[in-house]
């Protein structure tokens, strides 16, 4: 008799989800189900109608982890569609705000989400991880407050930092509030060196897990990267395929290429690259699409390449992959407060009919924003498409693999420390299921 | 005595945990035990087990399955806090309630279909007597720190009875009209506000006067006028569940 074993409610991830596999009379894996639970809150149809000034600040609402990248990214696609240029400060401000908030979105994944599960094996609660390794949690502690307050020092607020508008931004940054930055950026190395340490030691115990577990094949999208972490400029975006061939395409282009496929289980859409078709065509963004080709230089990402190779396909290879990013950033964020800033901050956006689409990489990987305007400035239609709805087939391919795992060998049965065991590598990917359901509301039509 | 702290994430952004966890060590230096957290703990059931004397809670009702889950929940918990400002009113997840594809959602197979949106997206206090009120969006760290302190240690939770205005330190005549010059507010796409003078005198919407203080007016000080998010004062001190002929018409709304 076949069998169905359900995860309600994954811990550990934003949002909520739930995990359905489906287990045969041998108690052999079949299929795996992702389900999204959390119905859209229809960002695109409140948008609708709506002055497009409003639409930044409510954009930032679709996510209280990756806040600055939606609103970063809704300025961006408004600019596009008004053919609007904006000053060389005001992007380094951007730029700014995605930094801190990437790192802070990373010390929190990494310890909090999860670190637990990579260090402590089993069920665990946050307590659990005070008691074994506290270092590593005040690390985490101490790094997330760094990045939150830088963002509060350049927004004035910690979560939701939305002083980007179209055409520029508001502020700029003082002399006193440049140094209070680098202060910070200076208090940063104990805790990154205590992360450090950690994912050695998790690399170093778990090569042939991290390496192996829930690993699928799917091509990768990300902004090209330099010598440095770009999380902003989406001219050219970076499709890698499965055979290492690479392509360059626009933010539009983009768009143009991918089809969302509905799945009558979940609130969120599949997407895939519509000439591959929905099997071949799956693609992953995020930190590995982005570490792929980058060329940065810090211990982190010189030992990811010398584990995972060149190029990897590995799924938990995306938690390793966070902590070399959290040295780009703060590298990152000397960089620009190097470069200098001056008070040339904002352009006068003149709203105008037309559409534009754009791209910055938000925490867990590329964010596409598309508006359309009218003259007024009233947006007609508004589109969202978040890192984590790129990753539904991909997670659920995971999941499979996992499951076939753990499970196979269980005939049927499943126990806490399983199921536990399977939502590790859904937590790989840092799932955000408000953002991923941040899309037009649907109706789902099966319900396990 | 530590207190048992139950943390539950309804329809909103997550936000509101992520002010949660700003106010840091306090939080995890003794005094409080996580019993239920969807984001600090791996197992969680939909059912809170333990005794649970503070439920916070962030969102608003968007499915069915929120307000069973509340129905559920309300007779093991002793006092709930209702965190940000989708828990307090409603929030952004309420503004789905004024377009199409929400309006006359009337819900079926509802019994089927745990997971389908609500009928009427509303905050929480429609289905559990809330005891305290934090707007925000998110409430601000130290806010939220000082009132789980207080609860924690019995006080009186701190009150705020003034607007962001009053924290505000732009410069201003205090003639601020009420009907914007010219008949149109100017929005934030033309020049940036003058950073030194009132937004309203300059002629763009600001919030900040009706607005609910306690957040140090900080999107102002970055140049950004106030978009009301703590909440509308009035409301402050008539905090209250929904009356009678409230849920009578959420009711009505269901059926």
């Amino acid at each position: 008799m076949s069998k169905i074993i359900t995860i309600e409610n994954v811990a550990r991830i934003e949002g909520h989800a739930s995990i359905a596999i489906y287990v045969d009379k041998y108690g052999k894996v079949e299929k795996a189900e992702y389900i999204a639970t959390e119905p859209s809150r229809g960002f695109d149809t409140i948008f609708k109608g709506k002055h497009a000034s409003e639409v930044p600040g409510l954009a930032a609402r679709i996510c209280g982890i990756c806040y600055a990248a939606h609103n970063i990214c809704a300025c961006k696609a408004l600019e596009y569609a008004w053919e609007t240029n904006i000053p060389d400060s005001a992007k380094k401000i951007r730029e700014l705000l995605l930094l801190a908030n990437t790192l802070s979105s990373h010390a929190l994944h990494t310890v909090f989400l999860a670190g637990p599960g990579l260090l402590i094996d089993g069920v665990n609660t946050i307590t659990d991880l005070q008691k074994k390794y506290p270092d590593f949690l005040e690390a985490g502690i101490e790094l997330r407050m760094i990045g939150q307050q830088i963002g509060e020092i350049i927004a004035g607020r910690k979560v939701h930092t939305i002083i980007s508008v179209p055409g520029g931004v508001l502020k700029t940054l003082n002399q006193e509030e440049i140094d209070k930055i680098l202060t910070l950026l200076d208090a940063t190395t104990k805790s990154m060196k205590t992360i450090e340490e950690y994912t050695y030691r998790i690399i170093n115990e778990k090569k042939d897990f991290l390496l192996s577990y829930g690993k699928i094949e799917t091509n990768f999208l990300a902004i090209k990267q330099s010598k440095k972490l770009e999380l902003y400029n989406d001219d050219s975006m970076e499709l890698l395929m499965k055979d290492e061939t690479k392509e360059y395409l626009s933010s539009s282009e983009v768009l143009e290429r991918i089809t969302e496929e509905e799945k009558e289980y979940s609130y969120i859409r599949h997407p895939y690259i519509t000439s591959m078709g929905p099997n071949n065509g799956q693609f992953r963004v995020g930190p590995v699409a982005r570490i792929q080709n980058a060329k940065w230089d810090n211990n982190v990402f010189h030992k990811f390449k010398e584990t995972f190779g060149t190029f990897t396909q590995s799924a938990m290879s995306y938690d390793i992959s966070r902590v070399a990013e959290m040295f780009e950033c703060i590298k990152g964020m000397r960089d620009i407060i190097a470069s200098g800033l001056d008070k040339d901050i904002k352009n006068v956006a003149y709203p105008k009919d037309g559409i534009g689409v754009a791209i910055v990489e938000a925490p867990r990987g590329a964010l596409l924003h598309q508006y359309e305007t009218d003259n007024e400035g009233i947006v007609k239609k508004a589109r969202v498409i978040a890192p984590t709805t790129f990753h539904q087939g991909s997670i659920e391919r995971s999941t499979f693999e996992s499951a076939r795992e753990v499970l196979d060998s269980k005939k049927g049965d499943c126990s806490d420390e399983d199921k536990v065991k399977i939502e590790q590598v859904i937590r790989a990917y840092d799932p955000c299921m408000s953002c991923g359901g941040a899309t037009q509301l649907r109706i789902i039509k099966r319900q396990i | 005595m530590a207190v048992n702290v139950s943390t539950i994430q309804l329809g909103g952004c997550s936000g509101c945990h992520v002010s949660l966890l700003d106010v840091g060590k306090a939080i995890f230096a003794g005094g409080i035990n996580v019993v239920h957290s969807y984001l600090l703990m791996d197992k969680v059931t939909d059912t809170i087990e333990a005794e649970t004397d503070l439920l916070i809670i962030e969102g608003a009702i968007l499915t069915n399955k929120d307000e069973s889950l509340l129905r559920q929940m309300a007779p093991h918990v002793k006092k709930v806090l209702a965190l940000g400002s989708c828990a307090c009113f409603g929030g952004i997840a309420c503004l789905g309630n004024l377009k199409s594809p929400f309006k006359g959602n009337k819900g079926n197979n509802l019994k089927e279909h745990g997971h389908k949106l609500h009928p009427l997206i509303c905050s929480p206090k429609a289905f559990i007597d809330i005891d305290f009120f934090v707007p925000g969006c998110p409430p601000p760290a130290d806010i939220i720190r000082d009132t789980i302190l207080a609860l924690i240690e019995g006080r009186p939770v701190p009150e705020i009875a003034h607007t962001v205005c009053d924290e505000c330190v732009r410069e201003r005549n205090y003639k601020a009209p009420s009907i914007p010059p010219g008949g149109k507010w100017k929005t934030l796409l033309e020049e940036a506000p003058d950073p030194k003078k009132c937004f309203l005198e300059q002629g763009y919407l600001c919030l900040g006067r009706q607005t609910i203080g306690g957040c140090n007016a900080g999107c102002i000080k970055a140049n950004m006028s106030c978009e009301g998010c703590r909440g509308p004062i009035f409301l402050y001190r008539n905090f209250r569940k929904f009356s009678d002929k409230e849920k009578g018409e959420i009711l009505k709304c269901l059926k």
